[in-house]
């Protein structure tokens, strides 16, 4: 992965990876992925007034915030940053068959969207 | 999904069984034992029978994991299913399986996988009993 992959805005890298993705290059686009995923939490954190440095706590707080009371799993938040460490684990240690990574890849990219729509300062479209 | 024959229900009840059974014992090994490598791999083991159980129940049999994956999300587009966060747990049962060969996780981020993975484990055994 190139070094400016590293440091594009989480909705840029969702368009790398998709092509490194599409391309084969599962390590790859599973590394774009997390470091999207990753710096999702840390926007959400922001706009929440969290801890960045901690981003369990910050998808239990959202958890808690949004979803303990709706009827569905207190655990919206938490399983997305499951799923994004998951692609982490593959992108450090190629542990996974490409099977694993499909749902990853599959549900990680609208979750950042809608992220970004509902949360981010500097999504393109405000 | 389709209702089961006898086979399959018998086979369906065998997995949940063994789903409950390997639960357990994973908690007895983390709690008692302090084997964290272990009762993340037996954990794995009872979110794939939790499938199979499933599966089976509904006159299914998905095989291998691939295909047990591939089920599992058909599961989770269901009504009932689509109430839990299905692909999220299962993912973190699978992120304690890497754990089991790979060692990787520290213990903060073993207890997160181990929480979300048990809960699937959980909302599983209750869509099994719903059918």
């Amino acid at each position: 992965m190139s070094a400016p992959e590293t440091e594009m805005h989480p909705l840029k890298a969702l368009e790398a990876a998709e092509r490194e993705y599409a391309a084969g290059n599962y390590v790859a686009s599973s590394r774009i992925l997390w470091q999207a995923t990753e710096a999702t939490y840390a926007m959400l954190a922001k706009a929440h007034g969290l801890d960045a440095a901690d981003l369990i706590a910050v998808a239990k707080a959202l958890d808690h915030k949004y979803h303990a009371n709706d009827g569905y799993s207190p655990r919206h938040y938490r399983g997305y940053l499951i799923s994004g460490k998951l692609l982490r684990d593959h992108a450090d240690m190629a542990a996974l068959e490409d099977y694993e990574l499909e749902g990853p890849h599959r549900r990680l990219p609208p979750f950042i969207l809608k992220c970004y729509r509902e949360f981010g300062d500097d999504h393109p479209t405000k | 999904m389709t209702p089961a024959n006898d086979r399959y229900r018998q086979r369906a009840a065998l997995h949940q069984a063994r789903a409950v059974s390997y639960l357990e014992d994973a908690n007895l090994l983390l709690t008692r034992y302090d084997k964290p490598d272990s009762a993340g791999a037996l954990l794995y083991e009872s979110a794939k029978q939790c499938i199979n159980a499933i599966a089976n129940r509904n006159g299914e049999n998905p095989g291998a994991t691939g295909a047990k994956k591939r089920y599992l999300e058909r599961i989770a587009l269901q009504p009932l299913g689509s109430r839990f966060a299905l692909e999220p747990g299962w993912e973190a049962a699978m992120r304690l399986h890497v754990h089991a060969d790979r060692g990787h996780l520290t213990a903060e981020r073993f207890q997160e996988a181990w929480q979300l993975a048990q809960t699937f484990i959980d909302d599983m055994l209750s869509i099994y009993a719903s059918n």
